[in-house]
């Protein structure tokens, strides 16, 4: 087995101190941070995003294939930055203003870090300004509001609104979720793409990217 | 709005041992105190943490709540998980009180079975004093062992904890279980005759699968819902789980192993009530009905509308009790809770 095919089978499994030692070999080895980084680290991940979404795999196994993920990253961010290396786009998150949960919006956010995408975590309580403003700054490409309640969903279609009535309009893609958010509520308040899992939010996040 | 009711609890507790009721009962898992204020036209919410006389008033409002809207029995529960010392790192957003085996270690467990009576004791007592003739209580102890585990420890960390340290992992839900089973022996002899179906809340589940791995489930959660349940049981009462999310590739295990007789809960993005009927009625209680959303957003005539399609595919099904499909929270716009038990009620022939 390769060096990269053993990250990505340690990704899968949350073995941390063990990708860091095979990064840190794959490393000396010469192969460049970047193909570990995609070969590896994100392939892991992958697997484990597509097994979630499948219902393969639960949430815990996801926690420590993203806590390993990112201790394999830590490795390799200098290596990175020197190859010139950038994310594939970045992306706001935060759980709309009301509301306090945070699970799903925590899961999105490493499965989008697991797809490549730098996610910029706003918190929770968030007013739809907010995401605007940290978005502006970020140059981000995607807006994620999350929602567990009911009534608190409709502070998305503020997101919405606020997006169309700053420079953002058309830069941005608003995506949404959660657990009273459906297809048709996203479509009734003009948001661009819902889904109804972590994994397919990362992916639908990729396609607006490429 | 309707006269002549009378309340009969024995309807709630056939729908919960799956036999059809004389009349179809209402049952709600939780209605927020500002909604039961509009409902009988008074503020009452703050008597709960005043005197003894003004625990017994804010329980009798309570009670008029429920009598007045045509229930036959009163839902009445606190959170276990309040009474243990540091918790709320689920539903208060604190930092967990748990991180370790040091912590677990001395973690102040036999504080917690006192907090639960010296804080809730009161308020139960004045429910015996004060339920209507006929009516009898619904509820018990709050919050099952996963909901009180992840209060001390945070759903993150608990997952994280399940690879690191494994046999923490296992001996926070046996002391946790410990815990409650004593509370609830308890609760059951000085408080269980007020009740004629116990039941807590634990939510397993999320949109798309259960938040633990169900091995986990089965091992770890299954086995102490047991103990409880088999106390509800040798006491002569069935046993209602309230549990959202998507929760079905567990729930043969809470059936057949747990044994819980009833089941709420219902969320259309997951399964719409009638699908938990058509799935389970012929095994187990049925406790549901309109999801809350729908609740929300539509207006009175559409829930009226919802409300007598959900019941005529019910029919027939046994044990049904109906509701929302999770709570009356203090967002519920109350005129469509109102239209909601309006429909019910006219569905069960009373006149207005």
């Amino acid at each position: 087995m390769s060096i990269l095919n053993e990250i990505s089978e340690y990704i899968q499994k949350g073995r941390a101190v063990e990708v860091e030692t095979c990064v840190t070999k794959a490393l000396e080895d010469g192969i460049p941070a970047q193909q570990i980084l995609s070969e590896g680290l994100l392939d892991g991940m992958n697997v484990i995003g597509e097994k979630f979404k499948n219902n393969e795999v639960f949430v815990p196994e996801v926690l420590i294939a993203a806590r390993a993920m990112n201790k394999g990253t830590a490795l390799l961010k200098p290596y990175l930055a020197a190859e010139g290396v950038k994310e594939k786009g970045v992306a706001v998150i935060g759980t709309v203003k009301g509301d306090l949960h945070d699970i799903g919006k925590n899961l999105v956010k490493m499965m989008m870090e697991g797809r490549g995408i730098k996610v910029i975590d706003v918190g929770v309580d968030v007013p739809a300004q907010k995401f605007i403003d940290v978005a502006e700054e970020n140059d981000a490409q995607i807006i994620c509001c999350s929602a567990l309640l009911t009534t608190t969903m409709n502070e998305m279609k503020n997101v919405v609104d606020a997006v169309n009535a700053s420079g953002l309009k058309g830069k941005v893609k608003v995506m949404v979720g959660g657990a009273p958010v459906s297809q048709a509520f996203a479509d009734s308040i003009g948001a661009d793409c819902y889904t109804s899992d972590a994994a397919s939010a990362a992916e639908a996040a990729v396609s607006f990217l490429e | 709005m309707f006269s002549g009711f009378a309340p009969d609890y024995t309807n709630i507790v056939s729908a919960a041992r799956n036999l059809t009721a004389k009349r179809l009962p209402l049952y709600e898992h939780q209605i927020d105190d500002v909604i039961m204020e509009c409902v009988i036209g008074r503020e009452f919410s703050a008597l709960q943490d005043g005197s003894a006389a003004e625990k017994a008033e804010y329980v009798a409002c309570v009670c008029e709540h429920y009598l007045k809207c045509g229930y036959d029995t009163v839902t009445f529960e606190r959170w276990l998980s309040v009474a243990f010392p540091g918790s709320g790192a689920l539903g208060g957003h604190r930092p967990p009180v748990i991180r370790d085996r040091a912590d677990f270690e001395r973690y102040p467990w036999d504080e917690v079975e006192e907090n639960f009576f010296r804080l809730y004791g009161g308020l139960y007592s004045a429910l015996r004093e004060k339920l209507p003739a006929g009516m009898k209580a619904i509820g018990g102890v709050g919050c099952g062992v996963f909901e009180c585990v992840e209060d001390l420890v945070g759903y993150e960390s608990l997952c994280l904890l399940s690879y690191d340290e494994p046999e923490l992992y296992a001996d926070l839900f046996k002391r946790v279980g410990d815990v409650s089973a004593a509370v609830w022996e308890r609760f059951l002899r000085e408080y269980g005759d007020i009740y004629c179906v116990l039941r807590f809340g634990d939510d397993l589940g999320y949109k798309s699968n259960t938040l633990l791995p169900h091995d986990d489930i089965r091992k770890h959660i299954i086995p102490q819902y047991k103990r409880v349940i088999d106390m509800v049981h040798a006491s002569g009462k069935p046993f209602l789980l309230h549990s959202c999310g998507n929760i079905f590739g567990i729930f043969d295990d809470l059936i057949d192993v747990a044994g819980v007789d009833a089941k709420h809960s219902n969320e259309d993005q997951i399964a719409p009530f009638t699908e938990w009927v058509e799935r389970y009625g012929d095994r187990i209680g049925n406790f549901g009905g309109i999801d809350v959303d729908i609740l929300c957003q539509s207006s009175e005539k559409e829930i009226g509308e919802r409300v007598r399609e959900i019941l005529r595919k019910c029919d027939g099904h046994g044990g049904i009790a109906f509701g929302s499909g999770n709570s009356i929270a203090g967002y519920v716009p109350v005129e469509n809770y109102l239209a909601m038990l309006r429909a019910v009620r006219e569905y069960r022939g009373e006149k207005a």
